[in-house]
């Protein structure tokens, strides 16, 4: 299932998915796949990309 | 007991030991290299690359065992196999952005790019050395395959490589503008 809330919250900070990812230090691809929905990442990954973005961890990953 | 065949088995027994455990261990620190969903694929084209050779193998040698004839001298079928491995490794990795770590260094000898006209030069060389084993008809030798057949099949591979890192290259330019707009 598609994340649109972290597709948001990115564009909201004005971050392109290569400045997410390198700051959360990840490849481009994994946060591609994190929002397409094809990978679901750790929860230590999670926390990592919500401290960068200013989100919880619900406003980002859960599923309503 | 005939030792003189048995001491090399066991020699080459425990280089093989040996090199698995340096491996390991300097692959603990290779690992930082990739994000968590790199390893995950990563750990699916090793899985992928074994069952290749070891259905490769299986192929092989029943096919072989049907016609009573091998294919290629000895050691030949062997590299082979293991070629193919290594193709579904670097392809699988490739597709899935798994090659290059994400700490590929982005300066220097290490970056990508320069990995990429490397393995382009070694095609190019093997694929020269492969015409001209082709002209001189040195691939096949009574009936089985020689060893000189190795040029062609690294040509073959790392041409391979170098297809799917460009279009691997195309399908990511093209993810890239879609994501940002």
């Amino acid at each position: 299932m598609k994340n649109l809330k972290l597709k948001a919250a990115r564009a909201a900070k004005d971050m392109s998915q290569q400045l997410l990812a390198d700051a959360v230090g990840v490849s481009r691809q994994t946060i591609n796949a994190i929002e397409k929905g094809d990978y679901n990442p750790s929860i230590r990954l999670c926390i990592a990309i919500c401290k960068v973005l200013d989100k919880s961890l619900d406003e980002l990953f859960w599923e309503e | 007991m005939n030792w003189q065949q048995i001491i090399p088995f066991i020699i080459c027994f425990i280089l093989v030991v040996l090199c698995v455990v340096v491996w390991s261990k300097k692959n603990q620190a290779v690992k930082d290299q990739y994000d968590e969903r790199q390893e995950m694929l990563r750990k699916n084209a090793y899985k992928y690359s074994a069952m290749t050779m070891l259905f490769c193998s299986l192929a092989y040698y029943i096919v072989t065992a049907l016609v009573d004839k091998p294919f290629a001298q000895d050691g030949v079928s062997v590299l082979l196999i293991a070629l193919a491995g290594v193709a579904v490794f670097a392809i699988y990795s490739i597709f899935n952005d798994a090659f290059f770590g994400v700490k590929a260094k982005r300066s220097g000898a290490g970056r990508p790019v320069v990995y990429i006209i490397l393995v382009a030069f070694i095609t190019v060389m093997n694929g020269i050395g492969a015409i001209r084993m082709i002209r001189e008809n040195e691939l096949v030798k009574d009936g089985l395959l020689t060893t000189n057949v190795m040029n062609l099949a690294l040509t073959i591979l790392f041409l391979l490589i170098l297809i799917a890192f460009a279009v691997k290259y195309i399908m990511n330019t093209l993810e890239e503008r879609r994501a940002d707009e």
